[in-house]
């Protein structure tokens, strides 16, 4: 403390410099000087441990319980809270600003969704195809999933097929691929669901699939020392043991559905939510586009719940 | 207490070698030989490394010899499978079944030999088949059939109110200690009924006063049934008061070190450890094997 600090002056270092320190021989040299430091070290001379609070002993340990519910909600809720005044406030700057920048406050949101949803249908409607659309995309992956991720897990080859294009796809945004798939398969309703799919899927099974193989292998060794054979094992032992991956995979592909959906409704309709937001965004009606947003994601945090409910209920074992 | 039964299994010169990339070779078992008679309980100990688990693995069909052969009654042992039992340090219970499900499926696939029945029209019922054997005695046509879940039920029944879990039948795995954990998994090996119990270190990871009440129960329960088993330990004290016979084994590679009968007579409490032949038998065992620790360089002995 209160040592001053000298400045070093800054040597250039010659050319090649880094190729010298590259060498075996360099290498090789410098872990036999560490080596000899840590050999020279006298560990009789090093003190105890000493506590940086010396009166109160050691630092009290993070507690890493979860908060009461109340708690959690009260603290949510006061979230919420300071974002909509600080929306607010920004809206309010935005508009004695202004020409440059444009914010509906959440005044204008609210009577968007009484315009869009109370005095018309509109809304609900919008919401109709996006619902159809998540749940038929949903779905479909779900039931391909499941097998799709067994059997990549229990038979090699069909692992071998399916994981080029699954790390392949995992890497390439869906919004990327939407005006391929639009262009194959047409602007019908096909290609909005196999947007879903497609995303949903890749989540699904690559968590399935680390959740089977992830099975205790004990657990595998004790059902063969029952006489179990290879289909007992499977439908014993590796579904109940990946079944908790299997309710994690669909909360994760509820995430992926609803992410995906603005996506697959960029082109070729002019109905869903996705499409509503995005055609009410080009139009700079914010209130709209704002209300659309929080809709989704409204509606994505009660499908989440209410698989969260679903996966304590079934998995109370764990 | 010389065992002259009938010869289980059948260890002739088993090697097994674990390969290793870009290094030497780690021979596991080096020669092993080894005869499991009825109703024995065999322990072996050893220091770790000695390939302990291993050898109970290749009893177990859970892993196969490099060379040499493991045969039960004489068949050799190609994989696992009911007739061998096994009882794993780390309980391998179904955390998703409770602990009366969890016996319950261990008698899931067990199928066992009943005379076979036939249907007799003319006098409307069941009767037994027979047919002539190669001395041409007429003896009862057997079938092989699963219990029926009945016949699981009572044998569940029997084995948790054996090891005073009754009270905890419909708990899941969770909800238990370690040492209640380890009495389902032995209930689970006794529900099974197979020839032979192998265990391996089944109270290693309990605390002092669980272990001393679980071995006392595993000797109760051997004094009753007299099942042949081959139970693995580092406890030196544990060995001598479970074991028939005690086999020591010695580390890299792991070969048979020494072979020796206990002859102490069951039924045995935690009292026979204060036996002077208990402390004779201790202390000779635990010389061999702390010998070969120090020699091993595993103990700095200056």
């Amino acid at each position: 403390m209160g040592e001053k600090k000298v400045k070093t002056p800054k040597v250039k270092k010659p050319r090649g410099w880094l190729k010298e320190k590259l060498t075996p021989k360099f290498i090789k040299n410098s872990i036999a000087k560490k080596n000899e430091a840590i050999a020279a070290v006298d560990l009789s001379r090093l003190s105890k441990p000493v506590n940086d609070v010396e009166t109160s002993g050691p630092k009290k340990m993070k507690d890493f319980s979860l908060w009461a519910s109340w708690k959690t909600a009260l603290v949510g809720i006061g979230g919420v809270i300071f974002v909509i005044i600080i929306w607010f406030i920004y809206a309010y700057v935005c508009e004695i600003n202004g020409k440059t920048s444009f914010l509906s406050s959440p005044i204008d949101v609210c009577q968007a969704f009484y315009n869009q949803a109370i005095a018309s249908t509109n809304l609900w409607r919008h919401l109709g195809f996006s619902l159809q659309r998540i749940v038929v995309g949903y779905l479909i992956a779900l039931v391909l999933s499941i097998p799709v991720a067994f059997l990549m897990a229990w038979y090699k080859p069909v692992r071998a097929f399916f994981d080029p294009f699954i790390q392949f796809l995992r890497c390439v945004p869906p919004i990327a691929y939407v005006p391929v798939v639009v262009a194959a398969l047409g602007t019908s309703e096909n290609s909005k669901y196999f947007i879903i799919f497609l995303a949903v899927f890749l989540t699904m099974t690559v968590t399935i699939y680390q959740g089977v193989r992830n099975v205790d292998l004990t657990l595998v060794k004790a059902a063969y020392t029952f006489g179990a054979r290879d289909r007992n094992l499977f439908l014993g032992v590796i579904v109940p043991s990946a079944f908790p991956f299997i309710l994690t995979a669909m909360r994760l592909g509820v995430g992926a559905a609803m992410t995906t959906l603005v996506a697959s409704e960029l082109t070729g309709t002019a109905f869903g939510l996705g499409a509503f937001i995005n055609s009410q965004g080009s139009r700079l009606q914010m209130d709209n586009c704002i209300m659309g947003i929080l809709v989704l994601g409204i509606f994505g945090i009660i499908f989440d719940k209410g698989l969260l409910v679903i996966e304590k209920k079934l998995t109370r074992w764990k | 207490m010389e065992n002259t039964g009938k010869v289980v299994i059948k260890i002739d010169n088993v090697k097994k070698i674990y390969p290793v990339e870009n290094g030497d070779d780690v021979v596991a078992l080096n020669g092993v030989n080894l005869e499991i008679k009825e109703n024995e309980f065999i322990c072996v100990v050893g220091p770790s490394g000695c390939g302990k688990t291993t050898l109970l693995n290749i009893i177990g069909g859970l892993e196969q010899p490099t060379s040499g052969s493991a045969t039960i009654h004489g068949r050799p042992i190609l994989g696992p499978g009911p007739d061998r039992g096994i009882i794993f340090q780390q309980y391998a219970l179904f955390p998703w079944l409770t602990v009366k499900k969890n016996v319950l499926y261990a008698t899931k696939f067990i199928r066992h030999l009943v005379p076979k029945t036939k249907f007799n029209k003319e006098t409307g019922k069941e009767e037994q088949v027979y047919t002539l054997d190669d001395k041409g005695n007429r003896v009862p046509v057997m079938k092989k059939v699963k219990y029926s879940k009945i016949e699981r039920e009572a044998i569940a029944n029997k084995y948790i109110d054996m090891v005073q879990l009754g009270a905890f039948a419909n708990k899941y795995p969770k909800e238990l200690s370690g040492g209640m954990k380890q009495r389902v998994a032995i209930a689970r090996g006794y529900a099974l009924n197979s020839e032979v119990l192998l265990l391996d270190e089944p109270f290693g990871a309990l605390d002092a006063q669980t272990r001393s009440q679980l071995q006392e129960d595993l000797l109760r329960t051997w004094e009753k049934e007299r099942k042949t088993c081959f139970f693995i330990t580092h406890d030196v004290d544990e060995c001598v008061l479970l074991a028939s016979r005690v086999i020591i084994m010695s580390a890299r590679p792991g070969q048979v070190k020494e072979v020796i009968d206990i002859d102490l007579p069951y039924p045995r409490t935690q009292a026979t450890k204060l036996e002077p032949k208990f402390q004779e038998y201790r202390n000779h065992i635990w010389d061999v094997v702390y010998k070969m620790y120090v020699d091993s360089g595993s103990i700095n002995n200056k």
